[in-house]
């Protein structure tokens, strides 16, 4: 069963789309890490899904109920933790304790309690006196207590200092491991998702650039860095074309040599054969190597296909492909020109 | 969900609910004290709801709308389950429910209080309920819409209040007579079987299109709107408001400025219609009327005179109030805030009123006015006293010799220098009215026999003929000095040597018959750092002869002092001021005589000082 169910959902600020039709699934009992940039819509999705805010387009569904507005008794299942916490700042932990939990029928005082304690909220100091972990800790805590199935965090650890966004994130993967609640978390720390989630989304500029699994993500996304040709010796290259169809020198008309800047940055170039694009003379022979398809181009060198497809593609002697952490993978989908601030 | 909203609401405002509550109770109990000898306790509960009711009112919203809002609290709200228009709802009624429960107890309290001394009928406390509650209702729907503006709720307010102030003082349309404040005026003590159903039929629909208006700022754009003016005001925004604000502040005062008042009439006085120019005498008993119709005449023809003289737009019409209890060489200008003209009072026919100087001082109130006061400044009052007494003088042999006689024993009080004639209200004030108009008229002979006929009248009609702008163009005029040495070819230094000269055969002889008098103060200390003041007039030729003594005590920057705001003590022989003063104030003391032999009264020993 699906927790969450995104569906071509659009969202405008006036001139400004923030959501461009996004659509999401995220599995009962798991934690969704929700990568984006600065404005890439983390927010608005989240809001949308605790119905702060409406969809101008699209269809949302929230533990296993498709919704057109999220209801009093939806809210009630679901824990949210927004990005700033607005509390009273004159009600101490306790007093929003007891004001949060005259709207939650199933709101667990002690648990409420042993949450602060495990947290190291003090239950009797103003929250304007809070420092801003213990705020955001104190937002959790305020989530937790009426045991909701859903979590949706808005950056939670955002401002937060090394230390305090180890003990919330513990704290976090403590609890989803004792309950089993569904996380939706959004974040701009790669690590924090790779520390999390099981899956993570990556959204930019109100698209989702990627949604799966962590691992699956890692696996297909690869960067790829084929020879260099110097045009003019391309007729002592050899050349592995799409087939791994040996050319052999001698035959430089046949093939054309080109700087692709997308693909190779100039220098690095790809080849393929290419009987069309004949050589011209006086001027470099030009040739291409194609890749097959399925390969979808992150940003320079960083391209992603299925897992198999990497070790199934015969590419051209001296090409090299490396594997990238979650953060480079990140930075090249997030490293677009099309980023809203 | 609502109680939890409640009970928060109780924790957060409560002693402030409290407090206004004890200063309602106090309000009450003092209105219903002041009320006791006005017909009935009724009246209290009016003020009580008209006055107390908006100030408990904006307290409430204050708290719990602006704050909440401005503390950006309901964002925290929005993420518990529970819909904004539950939100907003709980808050209205919650405001709205003590306001009325207020209210409700001071109903109570004055009809208990009421019982024993008018009848208090179940249709009477039926109709005061409604009356209060729909107007506190508006209000309060009022208020909450204007807290929900955030940001701007000041500037709304603001515009209300000058909305109101020109509704009510502009267009003369008093605002408790408008249907929402009408149902509060204190008339509703006294209607006690008649509802005010055209009024409530306008207050209704008003409240509940400001509670519709509430609602739809808080719930646009899932809370958007709301959100967004509750933040704070970006400098741009704050220069943009400064602005907006300060023009129709502007605007207002322009209007009060340029608003054209209708023209002064006194009814039934005695009129001189003149081309163009009027002149009414009012009647008053004792007036001789023959002799103040000639004088309406007289005044009427110097007006018409001058008009052409000076080439003057318009002459403004001319109302002289007799006042016997004003002394007879002492004439009065009214100030007219409504209405437009030069009224004066004057005791027209006391033996010491003296015609011509009483027409000189119309001529000299009339430059005034058509100058809007610039002639009286200080740099170039000199001109309009002289030229006031040079009017009626030149065609009055008589008067001349007087004025001549008061300019010679003026010489010998002041010797006339440059700084004297720019500085001339210190000058005036040493040497009182009457001889320094004399001093001053000799100035002005000095310019017409210096520059000539024609010079002189082109300066004259420079300085005075076209009326000044009301406004900063004024600044760009050129100096006096400056124009009087253009145009007439004179300056001020020509004209001190041209007086300066003036003594000869029979100055000498025009200041003998003035008594050599001699005034003088004295600061004693009574006890501690107190003084009393003792007074003296040596020289005096007869020992029952009265003299006036003028007395002031001086604030920081005052600077002219008009004899009506002078204090005086009538008197015959030397004595005390009825006034002790402490160590160190500033004082102005003089002494003014009435001398036969110039027809006027003479200010002598007029100084400034500190009392030590």
């Amino acid at each position: 069963m699906l927790a969450i169910r995104l569906e071509n959902v659009t969202r405008k600020f006036g001139k400004v789309t923030a959501l461009d039709g996004i659509s999401l699934e995220v599995p009962q009992g798991e934690v969704y890490g929700f990568l984006g940039r600065n404005g890439a819509g983390k927010t608005t999705t989240l809001r949308i899904l605790m119905g702060i805010l409406r969809p101008d387009d699209g269809c949302v569904e929230l533990l296993g109920s498709r919704v057109r507005h999220v209801s009093v008794a939806l809210k009630r299942r679901i824990g949210y933790v927004s990005q700033e916490a607005h509390f009273y700042p004159w009600m101490t932990a306790e007093q929003l304790g007891r004001f949060v939990s005259g709207f939650y029928p199933t709101w667990d005082g002690a648990e409420f309690r042993r949450i602060l304690r495990s947290l190291d909220v003090p239950e009797n100091r103003r929250s304007s006196d809070l420092s801003d972990g213990t705020r955001a800790k104190l937002g959790l805590a305020l989530a937790l207590a009426p045991r909701p199935p859903l979590l949706l965090l808005d950056e939670p650890t955002a401002g937060l200092d090394p230390v305090a966004r180890r003990e919330f994130n513990d704290h976090l993967a403590l609890l989803h491991k004792e309950r089993g609640t569904t996380v939706f978390f959004s974040s701009h720390h790669v690590g924090e998702v790779e520390q999390l989630a099981g899956m993570v989304g990556i959204i930019q500029a109100g698209r989702l650039r990627f949604e799966g699994e962590v691992l699956e993500l890692r696996n297909s996304v690869r960067r790829l860095e084929l020879p260099s040709f110097d045009p003019s010796a391309i007729a002592s290259v050899g050349i592995a074309g799409t087939g791994g169809e040996e050319r052999e020198s001698g035959e430089p008309e046949q093939i054309s040599v080109t700087a692709d800047p997308d693909l190779a940055s100039g220098t690095a170039a790809s080849a393929r054969p290419n009987g069309d694009a004949g050589a011209t003379e006086g001027r470099p022979a030009h040739a291409e190597f194609a890749l097959p398809p399925g390969f979808e181009k992150i940003r320079g060198d960083v391209y992603r296909t299925e897992a198999a497809a990497w070790d199934q593609t015969a590419w051209p002697e001296g090409t090299r492909i490396s594997r990238l952490t979650l953060e480079e993978i990140f930075l090249a989908f997030a490293r677009t020109d099309d980023v809203r601030v | 969900m609502t109680r939890a909203l409640i009970s928060k609401e109780l924790r957060e405002h409560g002693w402030v609910f409290l407090l206004a509550l004890l200063v309602g109770a106090l309000m009450l109990a003092l209105l219903l004290f002041q009320a006791r000898n006005e017909g009935s306790p009724f009246v209290a509960f009016a003020r009580f709801v008209a006055v107390y009711g908006p100030l408990l009112t904006l307290a409430l919203i204050n708290r719990l709308v602006v704050r909440e809002y401005g503390g950006r609290t309901q964002l925290f709200l929005e993420t518990l389950p529970l819909t904004r228009a539950r939100v907003l709802a709980v808050k209205w009624l919650f405001g709205a429910a003590l306001l009325l429960a207020a209210t409700g107890t001071a109903l109570a309290v004055t009809a208990a209080v009421a019982s024993s001394t008018v009848r208090v009928t179940p249709l009477f406390l039926l109709l005061l309920t409604g009356r209060s509650v729909s107007f506190l209702i508006w209000f309060y729907a009022l208020a909450f819409f204007i807290g929900l503006l955030g940001r701007y709720r000041y500037v709304a307010w603001g515009a209300l209040l000058i909305g109101a102030f020109v509704f009510d003082f502009y267009l003369q349309l008093p605002l408790n007579h408008v249907p929402p404040l009408q149902l509060v005026s204190e008339t509703m003590a006294f209607q006690r079987s008649s509802a005010p159903v055209a009024n409530l039929l306008w207050t209704w629909p008003m409240s509940l299109m400001l509670v519709a208006g509430s609602f739809l700022i808080a719930l646009w754009g899932e809370g958007s709107l709301g959100a967004y003016l509750a933040q704070r005001m970006s400098p741009r925004e704050k220069v943009v408001i400064g602005v907006l604000a300060i023009l129709p502040l502007g605007f207002i005062l322009i209007l009060d400025r340029r608003r054209s008042k209708p023209e002064f009439h006194l009814a039934n006085a005695i009129l001189s219609e003149k081309r163009g120019v009027t002149v009414g005498i009012g009647r008053a008993a004792r007036l001789d009327e023959p002799y103040a119709e000639t004088l309406a005449d007289l005044i009427a023809l110097d007006l018409v005179e001058l008009r052409e003289y000076l080439g003057l737009e318009t002459i403004p019409p001319v109302f002289v109030l007799p006042d016997a209890s004003l002394d007879g060489d002492l004439h009065q200008r009214a100030t007219l805030p409504a209405s437009d003209g030069v009224v004066v009072r004057s005791a027209i026919g006391s033996p010491e009123f003296e015609r011509e100087a009483f027409r000189a001082f119309v001529v000299h109130e009339v430059l005034d006015w058509y100058t809007r006061g610039r002639a009286s400044r200080e740099n170039r009052r000199w001109l309009l006293d002289g030229f006031a007494e040079w009017w009626i003088s030149r065609k009055d042999a008589a008067f001349e010799e007087r004025l001549n006689r008061r300019a010679a024993a003026a010489s010998r009080e002041l010797r006339l220098d440059e700084s004297l004639l720019r500085e001339w209200l210190s000058s005036r004030e040493s040497l009182g009215d009457c001889l320094g108009n004399a001093l001053a008229w000799r100035v002005v002979v000095a310019l017409t026999e210096l520059a000539g006929a024609d010079p002189g009248q082109r300066f004259l009609r420079d300085e005075w003929g076209r009326r000044p702008p009301d406004d900063a163009r004024v600044l760009l005029e050129q100096p006096l000095e400056q124009r009087l040495q253009t145009i007439a070819g004179v300056s001020i230094s020509d004209l001190v040597r041209h007086v300066a000269g003036v003594p000869g055969d029979g100055e000498e002889a025009r200041a003998t018959n003035v008594q050599a008098l001699l005034a003088s103060f004295e600061a004693q200390r009574t006890h501690g750092r107190v003084f009393e003041i003792h007074y003296g007039l040596a020289g005096r030729n007869r020992e029952q002869q009265e003299f006036a003594v003028l007395y002031k005590t001086l604030e920081p920057w005052k600077a002219e002092l008009s004899r009506d705001d002078l204090r005086r003590v009538d008197t015959m022989e030397d004595g005390v001021l009825p006034l002790t003063v402490e160590d160190g104030t500033r004082i102005f003391t003089a002494v003014e005589v009435w001398q036969d032999s110039l027809s006027c009264t003479v200010r002598k020993g007029a100084r400034r000082w500190v009392v030590r």
